[in-house]
């Protein structure tokens, strides 16, 4: 039974892998999108002070940027799966073929991660050498790992927001404001302790914040088992997603022959 | 047994249509308004209809793509609406023959694809695919991608898509619109060959013809319900249409008993309109053999499943 499945999900990632790398521009961009904007507040900080900051600043922007390209790049991905799905009408072939939903995502929202992972250690291993020097790169490959723990949970907001797309058709009216909750709340680019209470009570309730938290605190060295504890309560997310996007399927998808257009 | 049941199935839509700047006006469709029928193993079913008469409804009904709002429809013997993956895996589906594919992806890739969504591994998957080319005689044009391919070669792709995990139910919406003659008879032709193999086939078409050549019973819908059911051949008794037969007299030039007319090799050719195909025939050739006439050809024209469709369907909608 978990053979098939996994199956499943490899021959979903294999194909759409196949169809991310046929356009190899959007993978360029994605590793220089980092680097270039990172690079930009380093140089609008050095105007500023009138010498350059610390490094360090600079690698805090870095990660920042990488983990929310990877977020957004995850949240917008299961959107966008599933508009073209409606568009080409493959969604109601995959969904007339016995394929659990969640393993549509997991591999939509698996194959936008790998593409993710790729671009975070290209970045990530040019940022921690540019920084520390080659003494940090042992904590750089442990935070990698971490990094694929935490963006787990991102599964369940993505399978919100497939739901969300086959009932609004929209793209980019679901994954727009996700993304943009994700950029002011989660703390990627800036330190979440300068936001207003609220918008830091939604960042750190929300899984993007400490995918970006542990990262960081592993390659910086301040990284304290303890926090480890928020990932099971960010697992919730997933369940959440799961039993969310079982309602819509079943009381409104289905019911109103939403998988086509 | 009975592969495919359908008992009293409802489906209706609500639509909200815009009535001036701020206000809308909600508009319920009703798709399906208790439509039943079965469908014997190794049976080739037909649903015919007007555009919107509910077929797409119901074959996404039973696809488990829909769910009813009343009524029970079984598929194998297992419940559309509470068992959806048991009947995924045993039925083979053609939504839109020239869609759902990744255009960037060749047709085998496509075939190895959806097989691996059944649970097959990469290796069966891709052993079938390769067999399912052949059988749908796509040969070479399976290892291109598919945004390069005509719609008659995305049909046939789409059918050995739907063969892949060799289901022993197949759901065909249209499998044939919008293809050129050619590829619309190697896609009856197959259609048959898998009826013949003992697959049981759900089809729906507005080809009159090609419904009438390979379906064993069809069910018209109109306005989501059933208007008529049974044979081809029952349908046509049942409105009691009218047979032609024509007659080539070779040494005649004007018959004053019946309507005549010259064909293109400029003889004459008598023609009858009769509800009694055998009986009329027999009369008429003798009376012709009486006068000495010789008889070049006789044509029997059957009334077609089209007839039946105009009358039923124009009927319903008081034409």
């Amino acid at each position: 039974m978990v053979r098939k499945e996994i199956n499943q999900l490899l021959a979903i990632l294999e194909v759409e892998l196949k169809n991310i790398l046929r356009e190899r521009g959007t993978v360029g961009f994605s590793i220089f999108f980092p680097i270039l904007i990172s690079l930009s507040t380093y140089s609008v900080g050095t105007g500023i002070l009138g010498k350059p900051p610390s490094l360090e600043l600079w690698f805090y922007q870095l990660i920042g940027f990488t983990i929310l390209m990877i977020t957004i790049v995850m949240s917008a991905s299961s959107a966008w799966y599933i508009r073209q799905g409606l568009l080409s009408r493959r969604l109601e072939y995959i969904f007339s073929a016995p394929v659990n939903p969640i393993i549509i995502i997991a591999s939509i929202s698996l194959t936008s991660g790998i593409l993710g992972f790729g671009i975070f250690l290209t970045v990530g291993l040019i940022g921690v050498i540019v920084t520390y020097g080659l003494s940090n790169l042992s904590n750089f490959f442990i935070s990698l790992l971490i990094l694929i723990i935490a963006l787990i949970p991102i599964l369940g907001i993505n399978l919100i927001i497939a739901a969300a797309t086959i009932i609004g058709k929209e793209p980019e009216a679901i994954s727009q404001p996700v993304s943009a909750i994700v950029s002011t709340t989660s703390g990627l680019a800036y330190p979440i302790t300068i936001l207003p209470f609220i918008l830091k009570i939604i960042g750190e309730s929300m899984p993007y914040y400490y995918a970006a938290y542990y990262v960081r605190s592993i390659i910086e060295g301040y990284f304290n088992i303890l926090s480890l504890g928020n990932l099971p309560f960010l697992f919730l997310y997933l369940i959440f997603g799961f039993v969310i996007y079982r309602y819509f399927e079943n009381n409104y998808i289905r019911k109103e022959g939403a998988y086509g257009i | 047994m009975k592969e495919i049941i359908a008992k009293n199935l409802t489906k209706k839509f609500k639509k909200k249509v815009r009535k001036g700047i701020f206000n809308t006006e909600e508009r319920v469709i009703h798709a399906v308004k208790g439509v039943s029928f079965e469908v014997n193993h190794g049976e080739i079913f037909g649903l015919l209809g007007p555009n919107g008469a509910g077929k797409t409804t119901t074959i996404k009904i039973l696809c488990t793509l829909l769910i009813p709002d009343s009524g029970e429809a079984y598929i194998h013997g297992y419940n559309v609406i509470k068992e959806p993956n048991k009947v995924r895996e045993i039925i083979g589906v053609v939504l839109a023959p020239d869609k759902g594919f990744y255009e960037r992806l060749t047709g085998i890739e496509n075939l190895v694809y959806y097989g691996r969504l059944y649970g097959m591994n990469k290796k069966d998957a891709y052993k079938r695919a390769e067999e399912l080319v052949n059988l749908v005689d796509l040969g070479k044009d399976a290892y291109r991608f598919v945004e390069e391919y005509s719609l008659g070669m995305k049909a046939k792709l789409s059918i050995a898509k739907s063969l892949i995990h060799d289901p022993s139910i197949i759901i065909l919406d249209e499998p044939t619109v919008g293809l050129d003659p050619i590829s619309s008879r190697k896609i009856r032709a197959l259609i048959h060959d898998l009826a013949n193999s003992g697959k049981t086939i759900l089809i729906t078409s507005h080809n009159m013809w090609e419904v009438e050549n390979l379906c064993n019973r069809v069910i018209m819908i109109n306005k989501g319900e059933i208007v008529s059911q049974g044979t081809p051949k029952e349908l046509k008794e049942k409105l009691n249409l009218s047979y032609f037969i024509e007659i080539e007299v070779l040494n005649a030039d004007k018959i004053s008993d019946y309507e005549t007319s010259i064909n293109e090799k400029g003889n004459l050719v008598v023609k009858i309109e009769t509800q009694k195909p055998n009986e009329s025939l027999i009369k008429v050739l003798d009376k012709l053999r009486e006068k000495n006439y010789i008889i070049g050809s006789i044509k029997v024209i059957e009334p077609t499943l089209e007839e039946v469709f105009a009358r039923v369907i124009g009927g319903e909608k008081g034409n």
